[in-house]
């Protein structure tokens, strides 16, 4: 196990080496200039202070001792300053992490939640008319972009029903559980979207085949009631490709709330990256890339762990 | 076993979706305040009394819309708060230090006073100067300055308040260059309430540069060097509101400043709200429906697709109000005057005269919102001119193609390809759908000649500008025909003098002004003798001296077409319905305020009725 955790750890930072400065030369090769974004048009009449700032910001370096000072700077902890709101580029994403975190981890449990039962039940009635039912519902789901059915879903829930807020962002620390979960319910939801029709589909397959275990058919023999030989046997064997599956969309999820967290006005990290992207903030850039990529990872690790865990034939392997 | 599964899935959705529903409302924002303060009670006030004046803030536009500044006739009262939707949210809020275009001035408007205000009419009036008057030719201005005003912090603001501020401001990201540009040398304290601004050139409009707030926005300087950073979070003015809380991207509240110097016309102290809660929307429609659906009670657009949605809701019964203003800012374009085969000017009017306004305004979503343009100035500008309106080349197909056509065929062609090519022009626009639809339009009236190989492509905003602005020390660009907006409400010396200056340093030693460029310059475009005029311009303060002088200017961009236009850019505010003052505010001196220019609300006079 400690083999195994030593090298996972080697290409978690192999992996953010190689996205630190695949992102650094990404950006750099975008035309565009971040005083131009700092200074505003009528800054740009006094070209020496234009000049005086690129030299503050260091600007005029060439790119690689750029990314070679801010790979410095990061192993010293020290993720650097926007270059245009001063802001500590960390304090940006601590500030940020709770509200895409939240979503994201709201958006899986919304799937997994609606998931479980969907391909469950979608499996234990095969080729009935409920299964065709709920498979056209996952269709759709996975049909339907995030932002269309956010779209729908202010629509539905904010214009028709006046249940929730459109947008803003209420946070757990400020105004409570249930405030927060007001404003996290709409963009949570039309995030889980696709995952939960992704889940569903694969726990469907997965439990078509572990229905027709042996050991299932025993436990039916026995007169166990069918709920009961679901969640208890059938259920677990079945879910190891869905638990793959959701750390990877967690990830996923994560860098995936950009177009959500916008529809929605929410102060998440895909806001402030998007900004950043069009002021060419590149220190923000980095900073918020490179910890989206290691949640990435570490999650990832985290999940084939957890499959280790799950699967006695693996670990034994 | 159907029962069983349905008991376990339907509960999930519905306590998620009922529960998290009925939790406390963030939504009731505009009829009572959360804060607690004194002015909480039923206290009315009569409105601010005016002689009755109705001017006209923006074009008349067509539908139910409000475009005149008017005097308020509602009774007003204390308390409540305005939650607005923003278009963006503001990166900075240091005056000197920051950018801070249409939402963040609606924000930095709320703490930080300008010196001078505008007033309906289009003139300058008293804010915090109280008065003002130049030297003989021009090159010093002198400012008597309001009494008793103090920051948020208690620090009081006089004239060495603006002295210490010119040391941030001479050297600030943003206000170095205005410095530039308003020439000013020197800020000299002449006693505790009078200031004078020493120019290096004579100015003639320099108070002008007072109302931006890159120079003319107050801020305590002392605090600002205390904390050079978080100021940014937390500036401190002597503005009607004052800092509570700023959740970047998210929500800032600012709350009633209770030292605010300004009262009303009944001397009741301002502001009435208790407090603005600002809130980035950048999604268009998502900040109309968070309007609709009382989320927000107020929102600002610069897009006339979104005025249009506004009044289609507007129109099927939503209890709103819409204030629009469709200034001096007109869209259009740049022609990179450098560039062959824009260098000729039978190309540029050709394809200008190619370019059926009508349908490009159809395809931004403006019809009946936006007017065509035909120079710098709105119909409801002092600076307009029939004369210009008349002589700018309209659509006209066939007289564009056959300009078009003369270049095609002269052997002198400055393109240097052979007689009977057709001539390549890089069209481009940021990737906004209402600017590619516009562009859309205009690519097939030029391709359709079969003379003109239009090459679109679509940059991001900062992408944009830079490919216009080009690099030092030339700053000559690379682009072909450019999506631009030209123009504001400002005196026009504010943005024609830098607009139009020497674009290299080049041609400026090439007509012996030595040191005069501009980087703003951004359709490369010179005529000494037009400059000759725009700097006579800030050399009289003789309003039909300088009109004459900005319509010649204007003649010659409609004979040289280094430009083009599409329609004035309608702006908007809306609002529920109880909003009240948005656009009716006072001056210190009573007079008529300038409205909501670019949907920039003033807040010390809003209020809410009922």
């Amino acid at each position: 196990m400690g083999k195994i955790l030593i090298v996972r750890l080697a290409r978690l930072i192999a992996t953010l080496f190689a996205v630190s400065l695949l992102t650094f030369l990404l950006v750099e090769q975008l035309p565009g200039d971040p005083v131009i974004a700092l200074l505003g048009p009528e800054g740009l009449y006094d070209w020496d202070t234009v000049e005086r700032i690129r030299e503050e910001l260091k600007l005029n370096d060439p790119t690689l001792v750029r990314y070679g000072r801010w790979v410095g700077d990061v192993l010293q902890g020290d993720l650097g300053k926007s270059y245009i709101t001063d802001q500590p580029v960390a304090d940006a994403i601590r500030d940020r992490v709770p509200v895409t975190l939240e979503l994201a981890l709201l958006a899986t449990v919304i799937a997994a939640v609606c998931a479980v039962p969907i391909g469950a039940f979608s499996a234990y009635r095969e080729g009935g008319r409920l299964d065709r039912l709920l498979s056209g519902f996952t269709t759709a789901a996975l049909s339907i972009p995030g932002f269309v059915a956010a779209i729908f879903f202010i629509w539905l829930f904010t214009l028709k029903f006046n249940w929730f807020p459109s947008t803003g962002w209420n946070r757990i620390t400020d105004k409570g559980l249930w405030a927060n979960l007001k404003t996290a319910i709409l963009p949570a939801s039309a995030l889980a979207l696709a995952p939960l029709a992704v889940n569903a589909r694969l726990i469907r397959a997965d439990m078509i085949g572990t229905l027709k275990e042996d050991y299932v058919l025993s436990a039916r023999a026995k007169g166990l009631k069918s709920r009961y030989i679901l969640m208890r046997h059938a259920l677990r064997p079945s879910a190891l490709t869905a638990v793959t599956v959701f750390g990877l969309q967690l990830g996923g999820l994560i860098g995936g709330t950009v177009v959500i967290e916008t529809i929605f006005a929410l102060p998440g990290l895909g806001t402030r990256l998007i900004s950043a992207i069009y002021q060419r903030d590149v220190l923000m850039i980095q900073g918020i890339t490179l910890f989206v990529a290691t949640v990435y990872v570490v999650v990832n690790t985290a999940v084939d762990l957890l499959y280790l865990a799950l699967d006695p034939r693996i670990r034994r392997q | 076993m159907k029962k069983s599964w349905l008991k376990l899935v339907a509960p999930l959705f519905v306590i998620a979706l009922i529960g998290a529903a009925c939790g406390d409302s963030d939504s009731d924002s505009s009829t009572s305040s959360d804060t607690e303060s004194s002015t909480e009670t039923e206290t009315t006030t009569a409105a601010p009394e005016t002689e009755d004046t109705v001017l006209e803030a923006g074009t008349e536009a067509e539908g139910d819309v409000d475009t005149e500044v008017e005097e308020v006739a509602e009774e007003s009262s204390y308390g409540g708060s305005v939650i607005i939707g923003l278009e963006a949210e503001s990166t900075g809020l240091r005056p000197w230090e920051d950018a801070c275009s249409s939402p963040c001035l609606v924000m930095m408007t709320s703490m930080i006073d300008r010196m001078v205000e505008r007033r309906a009419d289009g003139t300058y009036g008293p804010w915090l100067a109280k008065s003002w008057s130049p030297n003989d030719d021009y090159t010093a201005w002198t400012f008597e300055l309001q009494e008793g005003v103090t920051f948020h912090n208690g620090n009081p603001f006089n004239a060495q308040t603006l002295v210490d501020m010119f040391e941030l401001q001479k050297v600030g990201a943003v206000a170095a260059g205005v410095v530039s540009a308003a020439k000013v040398g020197e800020v000299v304290a002449v006693d505790e309430l009078t200031v004078k601004y020493v120019l290096t050139g004579a100015h003639s409009a320099f108070p002008a540069f007072l109302y931006g707030v890159g120079l003319g926005g107050v801020f305590d300087p002392a605090a600002a060097n205390e904390d050079f950073d978080g100021f940014s979070m937390n500036p401190v003015g002597t503005g009607p509101f004052m800092m509570e809380s700023r959740d970047l991207d998210n929500e800032t509240i600012v709350v009633r400043n209770p030292n605010y110097w300004m009262s009303d016309g009944d001397g009741n102290q301002l502001p009435y709200l208790d407090s603005i809660s600002f809130r980035p929307i950048p999604d268009e429609g998502t900040r109309l429906d968070s309007l609709l659906s009382g989320t927000t009670s107020m929102m600002q657009t610069l897009r006339q697709g979104t005025i249009r949605d506004a009044r289609a809701a507007k129109a099927d019964g939503a209890d709103i109000v819409l204030l629009e203003f469709q200034g001096n800012n007109v869209g259009g374009g740049q022609y990179n005057n450098n560039n062959p085969p824009l260098d000729d000017v039978r190309v540029r009017k050709g394809l200008t005269q190619m370019n059926n306004q009508d349908a490009v305004i159809e395809a931004l979503g403006g019809t009946g919102i936006s007017l065509p343009g035909t120079q710098w100035f709105s119909p409801d500008s002092p600076w307009y001119s029939e004369k210009v309106a008349a002589a700018w080349p309209k659509f006209d197909y066939d007289a564009g193609k056959a300009l078009i056509e003369e270049y095609v065929n002269d052997p002198e062609r400055s393109d240097g390809k052979a007689v009977g090519d057709n001539i390549e022009v890089e069209l481009s626009c940021p990737p906004d759908p209402t600017l590619i639809a516009a562009i859309q339009v205009i690519e097939q009236l030029w391709s359709a000649t079969g003379m003109v190989d239009v090459n679109v492509t679509n940059y991001d905003q900062q992408t944009h500008i830079n490919y216009a602005l080009g690099a030092p020390p030339d700053f000559m660009g690379e682009h072909g025909a450019h999506c631009w907006r030209w123009s504001s409400n400002d005196d026009p010396s504010t943005y024609l003098n830098t607009a139009f200056a020497p674009h290299t340093l080049g041609v400026a030693a090439a007509y012996g002004l030595d040191g005069i460029f501009s980087p703003l310059n951004f359709p490369n475009y010179f005529d000494i003798e037009m400059f000759g005029w725009l700097v006579a311009a800030i050399g009289t303060d003789v309003f039909e001296e300088r009109y004459a002088l900005y319509e010649m200017v204007m003649m010659r961009l409609a004979r040289d077409v280094p430009v083009w236009y599409s329609g004035h850019t309608a702006t908007m505010l809306a609002t529920e319905s109880n909003i009240v003052g948005v656009n009716g505010w006072l001056l210190p001196d009573g007079t008529l305020g300038a409205g909501f220019p670019s949907a920039v609300a003033r807040w010390s006079q809003v209020f809410i009725d009922g």
